[in-house]
């Protein structure tokens, strides 16, 4: 195990709450509810980090990356199944527009929306654990899942994945997406000690247990 | 490079700059932002961004911006999503157009430390350039579809659909606006699982507007946009074309029906011939109760007969004797046939007939086929009516009709595509073979026209009989001989008497045109068959009959289409010699005698003799009774079963005919 | 004896619960606080007993916090409840100022915390958005 009980708990609300800033903003653009599924983190191989950006479906995916660098780096990932991106992006510049229209600015706009949800997540991470993650411009992937990939994470990478996936879609509008945060073992570890030291403050905190009533 | 340099650089990029430091305050602001802006670098320079534009505070650009200095973030602005961007205008001296622009936000360094990027496009060329593009691309498309008169409708790889066009919203009672992003399973829920999508055509029934049903063939053709896949389905309404398969089917299970019990009724006749042909030797050589039960015998045999006659009828095997038949005494003759049968609370009219229209048609058949009418229109007016009877030419050339309208319960559309079929009745058991419509059908078809029904519940049905008109040249009814090759060609001459007249029949009919080979007719299908059904023959005329038949044993059997046509020819030509209600009629009018009340005065047949019983005729002759089914009129001037199909001669008619 | 405050500690992550300790320590808040570790135990913790101040986390594996908020008000109309949540949704906002529901962003600051604790009834439907 990569983490110990508190450090993975830790992992998972820190997570939880850079995520729900996500589906706040996503909700904010698409003037609709947002429903999230409570992160799941694992430390899965690159064949169980395929199988998690896929879905284990067939289907062709259109994918928002950013890659993010601080105390530790990795990438994120927004994934979509192709072809709901586009009411995504409906839903977002409005129903004005006919799906037509949509499809000639759907990458720009669906860059527009992973840029959104993942800076949101990833400053998210930032305040909780008081530091600063610089990240790249985001970058669009469309194709099968085996293709996106290959192009987020390069073939060097180790053989452990930190893969967090969350679920969330948007009520009334059958779309849904997963937010997914990919770390090789060397970011995992330092990961691992900014979690600790974020740990340690909130333990610092607590009243001496010798005082409690 | 110098900080000089770089300011130069700076202010000649054709595109906005702004760099803000960590407490959003103005650090650069460029040439094209003072253009495009309107806001000096003077009035900039220090200032906190969104005190200077309060527009867009709150918005994107500042959380980008909060980002990018809090967290070191970066991102990218379109306009496309975002309508809250800077207020920049183009500034062109043409329009005060804003500028679409898309903003590219980055943590950066700037000398006091961590600052904010601010990279701003100008897009709207680009935009313009998109719209043009797409206006051209969905010219093309929309002449295509839109004009279209099957439906076109995209989806997308989740079924949901993208558009659809004018024919769709029209078939489908919906708008495009409406349907849009909406699973296509709301208008064809058949639909449901999208694989059946990849089959190269589908048919289901689909629900269009206001509910209404059609088949619906489904074809579909996808195709790539910016790598999404999309189907586009032509949906055709093809009910017709189903309608009209289906009517074809129908057309062949009848036909391969027909042929069917052609076969059987041909077989089975045979066996009635030779069953009736004994018993009636029988009758001639017993009395008291035997004869009772072989009179019996025959008039059993003579209602299969009638019951294989209608078979037959229906199959098309029956040859018929096409001849010059003008409408207006076809139509006063049948008028008179079966006023008896109508009963008095049905009123027949005729409208006036044009004179000179002329069917080519054979009389005998043409009359059953009325009466058939006439029966069924009395039969479907319980409480009585009226019956309207028609003639007249066709638009088309060479064509006319009859038509038998009445005020009756008319028929159900059900009722009405199965009317001609075979079998196929509403009467009450036994009261109806089902065949009359059938036989009716058989016959206009065979007489190379048709036979239509048209009918709506409550409103009562018109039958109408289309047939070829006889050409000027058409053999006439007087002068259509036996020789008469098939139905639709008719012998250039007539030779011999057609029989109308009983009398010159018998004068003739030693004459070697009576029987040319293999087209006798059967020899019991004449008058003895009619007159010997009821066993009201007097017996002197058995006598005379009685020897014949013992002469003309092998004949009966060899009427059938392989015997040799002389000993049938034999037996016919000397049944209708002795035939006794020939000979009893001088002068006699069968329709005068069905039809007392339109008689002439020279008869002394009076109403009394005649009644009717559940369609039965009782027709008086002379001191005879002749008792005969109302389908039994097909009797009259029947031809010899199972011989070629050509006309033959029909010795029957003239028993009804006035010389 | 003077009475403590009783609080209602709800949230999916021990660290959660840990910080929000801590702080209310920091605040020198002197209270009985029972935690559960999501919001069917809670809800049977607080059919049991009642509690003077709740904090509810939003979204925990099962029942979210907004839900089991609505039951425990409908229970105890005089607990002082918050949604503590990073996750602040137009929607999310007006349920929970329907149910007078405080909002607390994550991570939980100090400075809201000790609003919320010095009168709750006032912190109910404040400008708080996101705990930047």
């Amino acid at each position: 195990m990569l983490f110990d009980e508190l450090e993975r708990d830790a992992v998972t609300e820190m997570l939880n709450v850079a995520v729900s800033r996500s589906a706040a903003a996503l909700s904010r653009m698409v003037g609709k509810p947002v429903a999230m599924s409570v992160p799941d983190v694992r430390a899965v191989s690159r064949a169980e980090a395929l199988g998690t950006i896929t879905g284990n479906r067939n289907t062709s995916l259109i994918a928002v990356g950013e890659q993010f660098s601080g105390p530790f780096s990795g990438r994120a990932l927004l994934v979509f199944p192709e072809a709901r991106s586009l009411h995504l992006v409906q839903a977002i510049v409005g129903e004005h527009l006919s799906l037509e229209e949509i499809a000639d600015l759907e990458e720009d706009a669906m860059i527009e929306v992973g840029n959104v949800i993942l800076n949101n997540c990833l400053s998210g991470i930032a305040n909780m654990l008081g530091c600063r993650i610089e990240a790249t411009l985001p970058h669009c992937f469309q194709g099968g899942g085996e293709q996106i990939f290959k192009r987020t994470i390069r073939d060097g990478d180790s053989g452990v994945i930190l893969c967090t996936s969350i679920a969330f879609s948007i009520r009334d509008r059958d779309i849904g997406g997963f937010i997914i945060l990919l770390m090789d073992l060397n970011a995992i570890s330092n990961l691992r000690s900014a979690v600790a030291r974020s740990v340690d403050g909130v333990r610092r905190g607590l009243p001496d247990p010798r005082n409690a009533p | 490079m110098t900080d000089t340099t770089a300011r130069t650089v700076m202010d000649e990029l054709d595109m906005g700059v702004v760099i803000v430091d960590d407490g959003r305050r103005i650090a650069l602001w460029n040439t094209w932002m003072v253009r495009h802006s309107g806001i000096s670098r003077r009035t900039a320079v220090g200032v906190d961004l969104f005190a200077l534009l309060p527009a867009m505070a709150g918005g994107r650009v500042e959380l980008a911006v909060r980002d990018a200095l809090d967290t070191g973030l970066s991102a990218v602005i379109s306009h496309h999503v975002n309508h809250d961007l800077f207020p920049l205008l183009r500034g062109d001296g043409m329009t005060d157009e804003r500028v679409a622009q898309s903003i590219v936000v980055r943590p950066t360094r700037t000398r006091r430390g961590v600052g904010c990027l601010i990279q701003i496009y100008d897009q709207t060329a680009a935009v313009e350039r998109e719209r043009k593009l797409r206006a051209q691309r969905s010219a093309r498309y929309h002449a295509v579809v839109d004009a279209a008169r099957d439906c076109f409708i995209t989806v997308d790889e989740d079924g949901a659909i993208w558009g659809m066009n004018p024919a769709t919203e029209e078939r489908f009672g919906c708008t495009a606006a409406a349907m849009q992003g909406q699973p296509i399973t709301r208008l064809l829920p058949q639909l449901r699982d999208l694989p059946l999508l990849g089959d190269p055509l589908v048919a289901i029934r689909a629900i269009g507007a206001g509910g209404k049903e059609f088949d619906a063939e489904i074809s579909m053709g996808s195709w790539l946009n910016n790598g999404v896949r999309h189907f586009t389905l032509f949906i055709r309404d093809v009910t017709e074309r189903n309608m009209a398969a289906e009517n074809l089917r129908r057309t062949e299970r009848i036909q391969a029906l027909g042929a069917l019990t052609g076969g059987v009724a041909h077989e089975f006749n045979n066996l009635l011939m030779v069953i009736r042909a004994n018993a009636e030797l029988v009758l001639g050589t017993v009395e008291g109760e035997a004869a009772a039960r072989a009179a019996e015998i025959v008039q059993a045999a003579d209602r299969g007969r009638i019951l294989t006659d209608g078979l037959l009828s229906f199959a098309r095997r029956q040859p018929l004797n096409p001849v010059r038949v003008p409408l207006d005494t076809a139509v006063e003759d049948i008028q008179r046939l079966a006023a008896p049968l109508l009963g008095v609370a049905v009123d027949i009219a005729v409208a006036p007939i044009p004179a000179g229209t002329v069917a080519m048609a054979d009389r005998t058949q043409l009359q059953n086929a009325l009466l058939n009418l006439l029966i069924n229109a009395r039969d479907a007016m319980p409480d009585g009516g009226r019956i309207t009877i028609t003639a007249g030419p066709e638009p088309e050339p060479e064509q006319c009709h009859i038509a038998v309208t009445d005020t009756g319960t008319g028929m159900t559309p059900e009722v009405l595509e199965k009317a001609c079929e075979p079998f196929f009745t509403t009467k009450d058991q036994g009261r109806g073979t089902g065949l009359g419509l059938s036989m009716v059908a058989g016959f206009a078809r065979q007489s190379g026209g048709d036979f239509l029904l048209s009918s709506r519940p409550g409103a009562g049905t018109t039958a109408t009989i289309r047939l070829r008109s006889a050409t000027a040249d058409a053999p006439t009814d007087d002068g259509n001989g036996d020789d008469t090759p098939a139905p639709t060609l008719p012998p250039p001459a007539a030779s011999g008497d057609r029989g109308r007249r009983p009398g010159a029949r018998r004068g003739t009919g030693h004459a070697g045109p009576w029987r040319p080979p293999r087209r006798r007719r059967r020899p019991w299908a004449g008058r003895p068959g009619i007159s010997g059904g009821r066993g009201f023959r007097p017996a002197g005329d058995r006598h005379h009959a009685a020897p014949r038949h013992e002469r003309g044993g092998p004949g009966v059997r060899g009427a059938t289409d392989v015997s040799p046509a002389g000993s049938g020819a034999d037996v016919g030509l000397s049944r209708v010699r002795h035939d006794p209600a020939g000979r009893g009629a001088p002068g006699g009018h069968p329709a005068q005698a069905l039809h007392p009340r339109r008689s002439g005065t020279g008869h002394g047949h009076r109403p009394a003799a005649t009644a009717r019983r559940r369609g039965r005729i009782v027709m008086v002759h002379g001191s005879e009774a002749v008792s005969r089914s109302v389908l039994g009129l097909t009797l009259i001037g029947r031809a010899p079963i199972g011989s070629p199909p050509s006309a033959s001669a029909t010795g029957s008619v003239p028993q009804f005919r006035a010389p | 004896m003077v009475t403590r405050t009783r609080i209602l500690l709800v949230d999916d992550s021990k660290l959660a619960r840990m910080a929000l300790r801590a702080l209310l320590n920091d605040l020198g808040v002197s209270a009985d606080v029972t935690e559960a570790a999501d919001a069917e135990a809670a809800l049977d913790l607080s059919e049991r007993s009642s509690y003077d101040v709740a904090f509810l986390d939003y979204n925990m594996p099962g029942v979210d916090g907004l839900s089991a908020a609505a039951v425990m008000r409908a229970r105890h109309p005089g607990t002082a409840i918050a949604l503590v949540t990073a996750n602040a949704q137009d929607d999310i906002l007006a349920e929970a100022r329907r149910l007078r529901v405080a909002f607390l962003g994550k991570p939980v600051r100090r400075d809201d915390l000790g609003c919320f604790m010095a009168d709750p009834a006032a912190f109910i439907g404040a400008d708080m958005v996101e705990g930047v």
